[in-house]
């Protein structure tokens, strides 16, 4: 089986897998980087200011994929609006 | 190797918290049955099982475990030698979880016939396996705890802080020193509940800052103080103190 490495890049920095995973192909690859992105969002988006980060998956043939998560927050009718 | 050698690491971990009697010692050594080797990634016993006998480990590396319909395992308890896995099944009769091994096992067995009879002439020995089941409880706690409240980091860190802490009190090396953690990182995913590429990002960080050398299996806590701050770990829960019980 392809071997598949996922980068992390958020608050923290950036973090270079060195380990990897065997996987059938870049679908299922694709499918650990959604579970891993699900399980970092609670923790990522509570950090003051964190709006977003985001996993490279390489596996040498077929990619780079990236996957990322982010946050937008608006104010529909301005921040200052009068009562 | 004898009996007596072979539950070295148990007796140790009940000293830690009572003396123990010579008495006490002689009467669980000949409670034991065969001693016995299981492979990595194999089971000690199976969900569902009724087992006649209980499961010491003197060597090796184990975890309680459940598999979820969709194949997904969640390890619900990590026992190091001198653990007793199995003593449940003396009570709860059939088993609502397994016992699998993480890296090659030398278990000793105690027939539940056996368990009844000190049960029934050692009093404090009885507490003393009570107690056993106590700590066990106390660790699930302290994991609950871990998974609903702590950051990835925290977590991992508060397990690499209880695990040294476990592994001193059998006699296997201190904070310092360069430890054989026999688990990968999907088995540390399974352990936390967290996915391997969290489990492998976390890992890194811990690495980037300085506060672990994880080689293969082979881990050193490189700043304990500040590890165990990160983790806010607090040994209170695994009961170190030896008074009458």
């Amino acid at each position: 089986m392809p071997h598949y490495y996922f980068d992390v890049h958020d608050k923290d920095g950036a973090f270079e897998d060195e380990v990897g995973l065997e996987l059938p192909n870049m679908d299922a690859a694709i499918t650990e980087a959604r579970r891993a992105l699900a399980d970092m969002t609670k923790e990522m988006l509570t950090g003051a200011g964190v709006q977003g980060f985001h996993i490279v998956i390489h596996d040498g043939v077929d990619g780079p994929v990236r996957l990322s998560v982010s946050l937008e927050t608006t104010w529909p009718n301005g921040k200052h609006h009068a009562g | 190797m004898a009996v007596a050698d072979e539950i070295s690491a148990f007796i140790r971990k009940l000293e830690r918290r009572d003396s123990i009697s010579s008495e006490e010692k002689a009467a669980l050594v000949a409670a034991a049955g065969s001693i016995e080797v299981f492979a990595a990634g194999a089971d000690l016993v199976r969900e569902g099982d009724r087992p006649v006998r209980s499961m010491l480990v003197a060597e090796g590396f184990t975890t309680r475990y459940r598999l979820m319909a969709d194949g997904t395992r969640q390890i619900t308890a990590i026992h190091l030698p001198g653990d007793f896995v199995d003593l449940h099944s003396f009570l709860l009769k059939t088993m609502d979880h397994a016992v699998g091994a993480l890296s090659t096992c030398r278990i000793v067995t105690f027939p539940h016939a056996n368990l009844k009879l000190i049960t029934q002439r050692y009093p404090h020995l009885t507490r003393m396996l009570w107690l056993m089941t106590l700590l066990d409880a106390a660790i699930h706690r302290e994991w609950i705890v871990a998974m609903g409240r702590r950051s990835s980091l925290e977590q991992l860190a508060h397990l690499l802080c209880e695990i040294f802490t476990r592994l001193s009190i059998v006699g296997l090396g201190d904070r310092n020193s360069e430890l054989i953690l026999p688990i990968n990182q999907t088995q540390l995913g399974d352990t936390l509940g967290l996915s391997t590429v969290h489990v492998n990002r976390t890992l890194q960080q811990l690495r980037a800052e300085k506060l672990i050398s994880w080689q293969g299996q082979t881990v050193r806590l490189l700043d304990w103080d500040r590890l165990a701050r990160i983790a806010q770990f607090d040994a209170a829960y695994l009961h170190l103190d030896a008074e009458p019980r």
